[in-house]
């Protein structure tokens, strides 16, 4: 997968790079409007990562040239204001997706991998990692054989790092997946929700397979000893 | 529009205007004291000149009718006693009945023909006489009148008239006099009427010469109302009280912005100290991963309180158009119970929340939430374990409460009005290990008032604290609210 990134600031450019290259992406980075342009019509990206704030040719612009010119590349914005008109402006631009800064490096990658999936969503009925069985159709989950007694929403909350595993999720993405709440908790709900989904999880055996990112937070997989 | 803009501007000043009034008025009092005085100067005049000429008629009566015999006397009056006159100088004539002369001050055949005189009237009925001209053109007043009884020497007019040059000067001079008067007053009155003018707005730029004074670092500067007359010392009142509010809102407002600051500056100061830290001498990955991912809890807080600055913000923003939809409120509820029960579990709290099934309420969902989530956060973190929390909405015919109360230590008094103001925190130590940004009930406050409701919190030292959201509601037609609640409650 071919990623461009169009963003001027040295340092954001540099982790966006780094990072995206670590998690599997090839990556193109410009720092003008008008360089971002010429390599996305010369280049064959998958996806456009574009910030708003540029020098000279505004990432607005260079949405705009790009939309007109009939290429469909998917585009995220990332912009620094969130201001309703602006995001409203992205989206009828022809923008896919919009991050406003400061954003989880982790949201960006979650929202980059959803745009990439788009389309026919694959349906899952049966994960399993481990000796961790998860059955989506019959709502069963059982552990080296042993039935796993979950409430629902221990089970929505697996049944969602199971189908994003090895991709942390950020504790604000589980809130809105699993509770649908859609803001920041001052406290810690989402690591005692965690804790208490271990104890039935992880705990009783040797392996273990939810895992925390520190300053990040969740990834559901298996690790080699 | 020049003269336009001039006329505004004259007629725009209060001082040009109480002057224009002033000035008009006095002068046009001047006017008629003037005229008045010269009326009764010309009346009071002729009086009196009507009374001497009535005193000569009736000398002249007397002597003919009662003294018939005197003809030298009546004679020398007639011809000597007039003419020798100075200043009254009289002229009087005796006619006989067909009106031949029979006697007559000399030289008044010259002056006054006898022609000129009126139609006689009888002495008893006679009142005054009238203005007439001599042919030469000098002023005189006149009378003529008929004996009542015939006198022997055969007299039956007697015509008497005396000469108004002097009173005429004297009006003359009086009408002069009384217009250099009336000139001066002119000046005069607008001057006087000016300086009361400007007297009487004094107070007034007073005031603005001490509003001009206050800038934003002499807030707390007041204008003291009792030097000023009392239609003006309601205004310097009403100018102090805005000034006290002014004061209070710039104070918060900068207490705001150092608080900002303040709460920046701790998180900030975290990550640089932790990177020079790590950074000062060569380190193990895993001191390096510590190091970063405590600087990252350091980012995601700053990022949190700058979100939150953000919300505030934009709710204060006026004219802002909410996203509004349609929330069943019990399910709502039901899911932020299911999101906050481990918490309280873990705290050893009993919770319950109560909604009537299928109530509907317009509103921003993401800010509804936060809303209420804060309460419940907040009764959390000031409920000790084996506490309780009850949270409640009840619907009326024009607004929703919802209601979080707690048992938990209270709020003291003192702290109750600022609670919801940002930063505030009762615990004074602005640790935020033990809360949040102190931005929770502030946020919740302009979410309220974002919906157009209100809220407000009661609190009794060690028996609890109770918030109340108040939210305008009405029941929209597809709601199906029937008696039925849905009931949340903890079974520990």
């Amino acid at each position: 997968m071919k990623l461009l990134i169009i963003e001027d600031e040295p340092k954001a450019a540099a982790y966006l790079r780094k990072g995206l290259t670590e998690s599997g992406f090839v990556v193109d980075v410009a720092s003008t409007g008008s360089d971002g342009l010429d390599l996305a019509w010369t280049g064959d990206y998958d996806l456009i990562v574009l910030d708003v704030m540029l020098p000279g040719r505004d990432g607005w612009d260079v949405l705009k040239r790009l939309r007109d010119d009939g290429r469909q590349t998917p585009v995220l914005i990332l912009t620094a204001r969130d201001a309703v008109e602006d995001r409203v402006k992205g989206l009828e631009l022809g923008a896919d997706d919009y991050l406003i800064k400061p954003f989880a490096f982790s949201e960006l990658l979650a929202r980059i991998r959803t745009l990439l999936r788009r389309g026919p969503a694959r349906q899952l009925e049966v994960v399993t990692i481990a000796d961790l069985e998860f059955d989506f159709v019959r709502h069963r989950a059982t552990r080296s054989g042993s039935i796993l007694n979950l409430t629902p929403k221990e089970f929505s909350l697996l049944s969602l790092m199971l189908r994003r595993q090895g991709e942390v999720l950020s504790r604000t993405l589980i809130a809105e997946q699993v509770w649908d709440m859609n803001f920041d908790s001052d406290t810690n709900v989402i690591d005692v929700h965690i804790r208490r989904l271990r104890t039935k999880v992880d705990d009783p055996f040797d392996v273990k397979l939810i895992h925390t990112v520190r300053g990040v937070g969740y990834v559901l997989e298996e690790r080699a000893t | 529009m020049r003269s336009s803009s001039f006329r505004s501007n004259i007629f725009s000043s209060l001082a040009m205007r109480l002057t224009l009034w002033y000035a008009a008025s006095s002068f046009s009092i001047v006017l008629a004291a003037t005229a008045v005085l010269y009326w009764v100067l010309i009346a009071n005049l002729n009086r009196q000149d009507d009374q001497f000429l009535m005193d000569e008629l009736h000398i002249l009566q007397d002597l003919l009718t009662e003294r018939p015999d005197y003809a030298d006397a009546i004679r020398q009056e007639v011809e000597w006693e007039a003419a020798a006159r100075r200043y009254a100088r009289v002229y009087e004539r005796l006619l006989d009945a067909s009106g031949n002369v029979l006697s007559e001050t000399p030289s008044m055949d010259a002056q006054l023909p006898k022609r000129l005189f009126p139609t006689p009237i009888a002495v008893n009925i006679i009142s005054g006489g009238c203005d007439q001209l001599s042919p030469n053109g000098t002023p005189f007043r006149i009378i003529a009148a008929t004996l009542v009884h015939s006198s022997p020497g055969g007299v039956q007019t007697i015509q008497v008239a005396m000469n108004r040059v002097q009173h005429h000067q004297l009006i003359r001079n009086y009408r002069w006099t009384l217009f250099l008067v009336t000139l001066s007053a002119f000046p005069v009155c607008c001057l006087t009427a000016f300086v009361i003018a400007k007297r009487g707005i004094q107070p007034v730029v007073d005031v603005t010469k001490t509003a001009n004074r206050i800038r934003s670092t002499t807030l707390s500067e007041r204008i003291e109302s009792g030097q000023f007359p009392t239609e003006l010392r309601e205004l310097v009142e009403t100018f102090n009280d805005m000034l006290q509010r002014l004061q209070e809102s710039f104070e918060r407002l900068s207490r705001f912005s150092a608080d900002i600051a303040h709460e920046l500056r701790t998180p900030v100061n975290n990550m640089r100290g932790e990177a020079e830290v790590a950074l000062s001498k060569s380190r193990s990955v895993e001191e390096v991963r510590e190091s970063l991912a405590s600087n990252l809890e350091e980012t995601v807080r700053l990022s949190r309180i700058i979100d939150s600055l953000l919300l505030l913000a934009r709710a204060e923003s006026p004219a802002r158009e909410l996203d509004r939809e349609p929330i069943d409120l019990s399910s709502e509820l039901t899911r932020i119970y299911e999101y906050y029960d481990v918490l309280m579990a873990d705290a050893d709290i009993q919770w319950v929340v109560e909604c009537p099934a299928g109530l509907v309420v317009e509103a921003n969902r993401p800010l509804l939430q936060r809303a209420i989530g804060n309460l419940i956060e907040n009764a959390l973190h000031y409920t000790p374990s084996g506490g309780t929390i009850a949270v409640c909405a009840i619907p009326s015919a024009t607004s929703l409460r919802i209601e979080v109360a707690d048992n938990g230590a209270g709020i003291p008094p003192e702290d109750l009005p600022h609670v919801f103001d940002r930063f505030y925190r009762v615990e004074k130590d602005r640790s935020t290990s033990t809360g949040g940004s102190g931005l929770g009930l502030a946020i919740v406050r302009s979410v309220v008032e974002l919906h157009g409701g209100e809220v407000k919190i009661e609190s009794i030292h060690n028996i609890g604290t109770t918030v109340v959201l108040t939210l305008p509601y009405s029941r929209l037609s597809t709601d199906n609210v029937n008696d039925e609640t849905v009931i949340c409650q903890s079974s520990r």
